[in-house]
C-alpha cells in the first residue's frame, strides 16, 4: 500500500492527497485541468511548471520545451506520476503570477524568512531559505476582505466604522499567518527559525495590516503621515512563529502608490541604471514609475477593470475556457482558448489582441466604433461596442499616465531602455498587440514581463541588509508621486488616448 | 456639400472639420448682422444635439464629444459679441463643482465644456469645493442649476449636504440640483433631493435645457 503524498495547484490553490505512484493527470483532469491531445505528449497543453518538489525530466519533453524552460521547471503533466510531496503552477489557470522572473542576486546567510505580497485581490507568501535563496514553500490565497468589497474604495469606507476596521484588520492579518502557518507545516524541517517577515503591498492594503488610521486614505489629497515604514510585534499579530521574527512592512511612496511599486522599482533596478525604465503593473489601478538612477516619478492611474477583463460582456478571469490570444491568420480570427476547449469567455490579454486584430481588419475604427454590432470571435464568444469602449477608458488612463510621466522627466518613449510589465495581465498581454491598442507606444522587443515585481523586490530588500533603515527612507524619499487628477495635461491627453493609433 | 452657410456650420462640426468650421464663422461674422448670427448660433446647436445623439447611440466617444465641445466653443467665443449687442441672452448660469474630498473633474469638466456649448453660462468651482462654497456661489450668481460631481463613494455625503444647505439658507427652491458620478446613482438623487441624476455629460445637458425652458 502506497502512502498518500499532497499536491497542490496553484494559483488557484486546490490541494489533494493522493496515492504515491498515481498518474499526473488522473490528479489533474479531477480538477479541471484538460489534456487536449489526451495525454500523449504531443501538445504541451497541460502544461505545469514545478514550484516546489521535483520532477524528473523525460527524453521526450526535450522536444517541447527549450533548455530554459525546462530549468525553469516547466513539464508536462501527462508524461509523470506523482512520487512525492509536489506543488504545481497550472498553465490553464493563468490568473496570478505567483513567481517572479528576475535573478536573485544576494548575500548567502543562515537562516529562513517570510516575504509576502499583499494585494487587494491576492496574497502570495514564500518561505525562503537565506543560504541558498531557495523557496522552500508558497502560498497564494484570495484576499478574504474581498467581501467587503473587490475595489480600496469600498473596503475604506469600510473600514472607516470602528466594527468595519477591526474586522479587515483581523481577517487580512489572520489569512497572512494562516498561510504562513501552513508554509511551515509543509517543510520537514520542525525547528526552522524565522528571522524575518517582510511584507509589500498597496497604501490601503499596509494601512489595513498594520491598523493604521484609514480615514486620510478616504479623501483628497489621499496622503497619510503614517504610510512610512512599520514594525509590528509578532504578538499584536497575534500570531505564534517559531523564532521570534521581526515582522516589518515596506514604506509606501505616497496616497495611491504603495511599496508594491517600491518594490518594483528594486526589482527592476531602476534606481541604479543610467538609461530610462519603466515599470507598469496594470490592474484596477494602473501603477507606473518611470527613471532612472537620476530622477524617478510614479503615479497611479484609475485604469478600470478591462485589463481584468471586469465589466466586459462575456470577460472572464484568464482560466479554461477563455480565449488568452487571438490574431489575425488568413484573414480570418483565430483564438487561442486555455485548456484547448470550447471557449467560454474573454481574458483581458485577449481582448487586447482582439481589438488589435479588430483594428487590423478594419472591424474596428481607430476611435472604437465597430463596423458592425459585435466582432465574434469563437464558439458564441464575442466582443461588444461597449466592451470596447471599456478598453479605450483603461488604455487612454494609462497611456495618458505614461505621457505626463515622461514629460516630468523630459524624456521621450523613444530613450526608455525597457518598458517591464508587471502582474498577471502584463505577464500575458501580447506586447504587439497591446502596441498596436497604444496602451503602450514602445517597439515589442523593449518590453518585458517581469512577473510579480512586487514580490521579486521584496526578497531584494530581505537579503540587502543595506535596504533597511535610512537607506530604504532615502530611496523612497527619492521617488516623487505625480498626482495625474490635478495635473492640468491628464484631461487633454486622456481624451486624446481614449483613441487607437491610426496607422 | 451645401452653400447655405448655416448647413455648412453644422456640416463642419459633425466632420470635426476644424478650418472649415472656422471659414464658415468668419464668414458670418464678416456679415455682422445678429440675425445671421443668431442662425449660426442655432446650427451650432443643432449640430451639437447630434454629435450628443451620437455619442449616446454609442457611434462616437469622448474623442469627438470633446473636441466638437471644444470647436462649438470656439465658434459661439467669436459669433457672441454680436448676439450680445442684439440683446440676445444665455440659458442662464449653471454652476459645478466636485464634491469635498474629492478630485475628479473630468467629467465636471466634459460636462461644462458641452452645456458652454449648448449655450450656458458656467461658473466652475473647480474640485474639493465645501459645502459653503457651494452655497455662496449659488447666492452670489443665482443659477439656473447647480452640478455637483463625485466619484468616491466615501464623499458622496457631501452632496446631500450642499443640498441641506442650500435649503437651509433658503436657496434651494430658486435653483435645480443635478449630480452626476461614479459614486452616484439615480436612487441616491432621489434620496438625496436632487432633481436629477445624469449619467452623462450628453444626458445632463439635455436635462438643464428642459430645466431653462420650463
Amino acid at each position: 500500500m502506497h502512502a498518500p503524498v499532497k499536491i497542490e495547484l496553484q494559483p488557484l490553490g486546490t490541494a489533494a492527497a493522493v496515492a504515491r505512484g498515481t498518474q499526473l493527470q488522473d490528479v489533474l483532469h479531477r480538477f479541471g485541468v484538460e489534456f487536449p491531445c489526451g495525454g500523449r505528449g504531443d501538445c504541451g497543453g497541460c502544461r505545469v511548471r514545478v514550484l516546489a518538489g521535483s520532477l524528473p525530466i523525460t527524453e521526450d519533453q526535450r522536444e517541447l520545451f527549450s533548455e530554459q524552460e525546462l530549468a525553469d521547471g516547466w513539464r508536462l503533466a501527462c508524461r509523470h506520476a506523482v512520487e512525492d510531496r509536489l506543488v504545481l503552477e497550472v498553465a490553464q489557470w493563468e490568473t496570478t503570477v505567483l513567481v517572479d522572473h528576475g535573478e536573485l542576486k544576494f548575500a548567502a546567510r543562515p537562516g529562513t524568512a517570510i516575504v509576502v505580497d499583499l494585494g487587494t485581490t491576492t496574497i502570495v507568501a514564500q518561505l525562503l531559505d537565506l543560504q541558498t535563496g531557495q523557496v522552500l514553500a508558497l502560498e497564494s490565497s484570495r484576499n478574504p476582505q474581498a467581501v467587503h468589497g473587490a475595489d480600496l474604495m469600498h473596503r475604506i469606507e469600510y473600514g472607516l466604522s470602528k466594527t468595519g476596521r477591526v474586522e479587515l484588520v483581523e481577517t487580512v492579518r489572520s489569512e497572512v499567518g494562516a498561510q504562513i502557518q501552513r508554509m511551515l507545516a509543509s517543510v520537514s524541517n520542525t525547528d526552522l527559525a524565522i528571522e524575518r517577515v517582510l511584507l509589500a503591498g498597496n497604501t490601503a492594503m499596509h494601512h489595513f495590516f498594520c491598523d493604521l488610521d484609514l480615514e486620510p486614505l478616504a479623501h483628497a489629497p489621499f496622503e497619510s503621515e503614517q504610510a512610512g515604514f512599520q514594525e509590528i510585534d509578532p504578538a499584536d499579530l497575534g500570531w505564534a512563529l517559531p523564532g521570534d521574527p521581526r515582522v516589518q512592512f515596506l514604506p509606501s511612496l505616497g496616497g495611491f502608490v504603495g511599496s508594491d511599486i517600491l518594490a518594483g522599482i528594486l526589482a527592476t533596478e531602476m534606481h541604479r541604471s543610467e538609461g530610462i525604465i519603466a515599470l507598469a503593473d496594470l490592474g484596477t489601478n494602473g501603477e507606473l514609475a518611470i527613471g532612472n538612477r537620476d530622477r524617478i516619478v510614479c503615479a497611479s492611474t484609475a485604469a478600470g477593470p478591462a485589463f481584468e477583463a471586469g465589466q466586459i460582456q462575456m470577460g472572464m478571469q484568464a482560466t479554461t475556457g477563455a480565449i488568452a490570444g487571438v490574431e489575425v491568420a488568413a484573414g480570418e480570427l483565430r483564438c487561442r482558448v486555455l485548456g484547448g476547449g470550447e471557449p467560454r469567455g474573454i481574458c483581458g490579454s485577449g481582448l487586447v489582441d482582439a481589438v488589435a486584430c479588430g483594428l487590423e481588419t478594419g472591424l474596428i475604427k481607430s476611435n472604437g466604433r465597430l463596423s458592425r454590432g459585435s466582432i465574434s470571435l469563437a464558439g458564441r464568444v464575442e466582443i461588444t461596442q461597449q466592451d470596447v469602449r471599456q478598453l479605450q477608458l483603461a488604455k487612454g488612463a494609462v497611456a495618458a499616465g505614461i505621457r505626463i510621466l515622461l514629460g516630468r522627466l523630459g524624456a521621450e518613449a523613444s530613450t526608455v531602455e525597457r518598458f517591464y510589465l508587471a502582474g498577471a495581465f502584463g505577464n500575458y498581454v501580447n506586447p504587439t498587440s497591446a502596441r498596436r491598442i497604444g496602451l503602450i507606444d514602445f517597439a515589442a522587443e523593449r518590453i518585458e514581463p517581469i512577473g510579480n515585481a512586487s514580490l521579486l523586490g521584496t526578497k531584494l530588500a530581505l537579503f540587502n541588509e543595506a535596504l533597511e533603515g535610512d537607506h530604504f527612507e532615502a530611496l523612497r524619499n527619492s521617488v516623487e508621486q505625480i498626482p495625474l487628477g490635478v495635473d492640468e495635461d491628464f484631461q487633454a491627453y486622456f481624451i486624446q488616448e481614449t483613441s487607437f493609433p491610426n496607422l | 456639400m451645401s452653400d447655405d452657410p448655416r448647413e455648412k456650420l453644422k456640416s463642419c462640426l459633425l466632420n470635426l472639420d476644424k478650418n472649415g468650421l472656422l471659414q464658415a464663422v468668419q464668414a458670418v461674422v464678416a456679415e455682422a448682422n445678429p440675425e445671421a448670427a443668431q442662425d449660426a448660433v442655432d446650427a451650432l446647436a443643432e449640430g451639437l444635439q447630434i454629435v450628443g445623439r451620437r455619442f449616446q447611440e454609442g457611434e462616437w466617444f469622448l474623442g469627438e464629444l470633446v473636441y466638437t465641445g471644444e470647436l462649438a466653443k470656439e465658434a459661439m467665443g467669436q459669433l457672441s459679441p454680436l448676439l450680445k449687442s442684439s440683446g440676445a441672452e444665455s440659458k442662464g448660469t449653471v454652476v459645478i463643482g466636485t464634491v469635498a474630498g474629492d478630485l475628479h473633474d473630468l467629467g465636471k469638466n466634459i460636462f461644462g465644456n458641452y452645456a458652454a456649448s449648448a449655450g450656458f453660462e458656467i461658473v466652475d468651482l473647480g474640485v474639493g469645493v465645501a459645502v459653503e462654497d457651494f452655497a455662496r456661489a449659488a447666492r452670489e450668481h443665482q443659477p439656473v442649476a447647480l452640478g455637483m460631481s463625485c466619484l468616491l463613494t466615501v464623499c458622496a455625503g457631501s452632496v446631500g449636504k450642499v443640498i441641506e444647505e442650500l435649503s437651509r439658507q433658503g436657496l434651494r427652491e430658486a435653483l435645480k440640483v443635478i449630480i452626476g458620478g461614479a459614486a452616484l446613482t439615480e436612487e441616491f438623487a432621489k434620496d438625496v433631493g436632487a432633481d436629477a441624476f445624469a449619467p452623462d455629460a450628453v444626458t445632463g445637458t439635455d436635462i438643464i435645457r428642459a430645466w431653462s425652458c420650463e
